[in-house]
């Protein structure tokens, strides 16, 4: 029961670590196109 | 359950056809502001030029503030990596090139930073129509950005030979026919197409030790050593319709039409899990951490989602701004050639350390050719699908 609830545990904390990473990764997505956007409109 | 995907399958034809809508209103509105005023940017970059007067299209005599004749400016473009390159080119009485600019380009704007930041436009002023133009002979080249310092090279040959030719009236001697470029990289990207078609099937036996060949050949010829990945930038220049020239640029042909032909055929996208060089660096690096499918639950749908949203987002601006490359924000070239703003380094960097323990990150939640090519298959399910109802239809009149 205690070993299920730490694999569980750690599942969810693998999940959280992925979901942020992933939140990073779009957000500096987001900053590339707007970037390279307003670069080409000003070159 | 039945009626649950039936209602998922008719919300997917719908945004399918949305987005296409999306796409085609982009595309006019995009030739509706083009038209860039091309004198003002010349005068921009050449001050010495006070005034122009038109002899023909995109042909003018110069002169400076103090009305003396400088020369004659021609305006001429050619194909680069993202699209065409517009170059002004300055010609003296005796036929040489005096100045040089980029009036626009449809670079990635690193790869075109990169040019201007060599002394490339300065090697190529001096040159006359009698010049071959060869890099590597008269002229350096730049390896890092081959394609558009090989379009500014021909647009600038092409204004010179014209203005030489038609308005100084030389015999400029005649323009040798450009040979078919077919070399390493074509030859293996057409043998990793045949090995991946015929080795994804599932009676291959060797299907394994096949995809790591196929996926390790393809991170170091086409990644590291020819840097010729499948980038959003091939899509955004086939819909704005800017082919490139097919003898120096037979490889964007093979690649391009050698993805849509096996998936049009067989509904499988044989590069990105084949021979895809970032998809195989991702799966090295997972092979250090023991990377593996995490799941992130209801946030699947979320980040699945947003990456379509983004990808139909910079699809739009690319049409909008009539720039194939502007919105391609993949780290390939970040990586195969240390090319990239700060923002695709750091990118490059969460990627590589998440691939070690996520199984491929940048292919699963960010590479815009995922949504790209699920369009592609709702499109022909679509079609295949409406074809099969009116087959029925025909069978049962």
């Amino acid at each position: 029961m205690k070993a299920n609830t730490e694999v569980s545990k750690s599942k969810s904390l693998g999940s959280t670590v992925v979901i942020i990473v992933v939140m990073i990764c779009l957000a500096l997505v987001i900053l590339q196109l707007l970037t390279s956007i307003h670069n080409n409109l000003t070159f | 359950m039945y009626n649950h995907q039936k209602i998922k399958k008719k919300r997917d034809a719908w945004l399918t056809l949305i987005a296409m809508i999306f796409i085609i209103a982009a595309w006019i509105a995009g030739g509706l502001v083009e038209n860039a005023d091309i004198l003002s940017s010349v005068k921009e970059k050449m001050p010495d030029i006070a005034k122009f007067e038109e002899l023909e299209s995109s042909t003018y005599k110069i002169y400076n503030a103090e009305d003396t004749v400088l020369g004659y400016l021609s305006v001429e473009s050619a194909m680069g990596y993202g699209g065409p390159l517009q170059i002004a080119v300055a010609v003296d009485q005796d036929g040489k090139i005096f100045d040089l600019a980029v009036v626009s380009s449809k670079e990635t704007p690193s790869y075109i930073e990169k040019v201007l930041d060599t002394d490339f436009l300065d090697d190529i002023i001096g040159k006359s129509f009698t010049d071959t133009y060869t890099i590597g002979v008269d002229i350096d080249g730049i390896s890092s950005a081959t394609y558009s310092s090989n379009a500014i090279l021909e647009a600038s040959k092409m204004g010179d030979r014209y203005v030489a030719a038609k308005i100084l009236g030389f015999d400029v001697p005649e323009k040798e026919s450009p040979n078919l470029q077919f070399g390493g990289a074509e030859i293996v990207l057409i043998l990793l197409f045949v090995i991946g078609y015929f080795a994804h099937k599932k009676t291959f036996k060797f299907k394994k030790i096949a995809r790591w060949g196929t996926m390790l050949v393809g991170l170091f010829v086409l990644g590291f050593f020819y840097n010729k990945p499948f980038t959003l930038s091939m899509i955004n220049q086939l819909l704005l319709g800017y082919f490139p020239p097919l003898h120096s640029h037979l490889y964007w042909y093979l690649l391009l039409f050698g993805v849509f032909f096996v998936f049009t055929v067989d509904n499988k996208n044989p590069y990105c899990q084949w021979f895809c060089p970032f998809g195989a660096a991702q799966e090295c690096m997972g092979l250090v951490g023991g990377a593996k499918h995490r799941s992130v639950g209801k946030f699947k749908n979320i980040f699945k989602w947003s990456l379509r949203i983004i990808t139909l987002f910079a699809i739009i601006m690319a049409l909008l701004l009539r720039n194939p490359g502007v919105t391609s924000y993949e780290i390939f070239g970040t990586l195969f050639k240390l090319t990239g703003s700060n923002f695709q380094f750091a990118i490059l960097g969460i990627i590589l350390v998440a691939s070690m323990f996520i199984k491929r990150p940048w292919c699963t939640y960010l590479c815009p050719l995922g949504p790209v090519t699920d369009h592609f298959s709702h499109l022909r399910s679509l079609v295949i699908g409406k074809w099969k109802t009116s087959m029925q239809k025909n069978e049962n009149v």
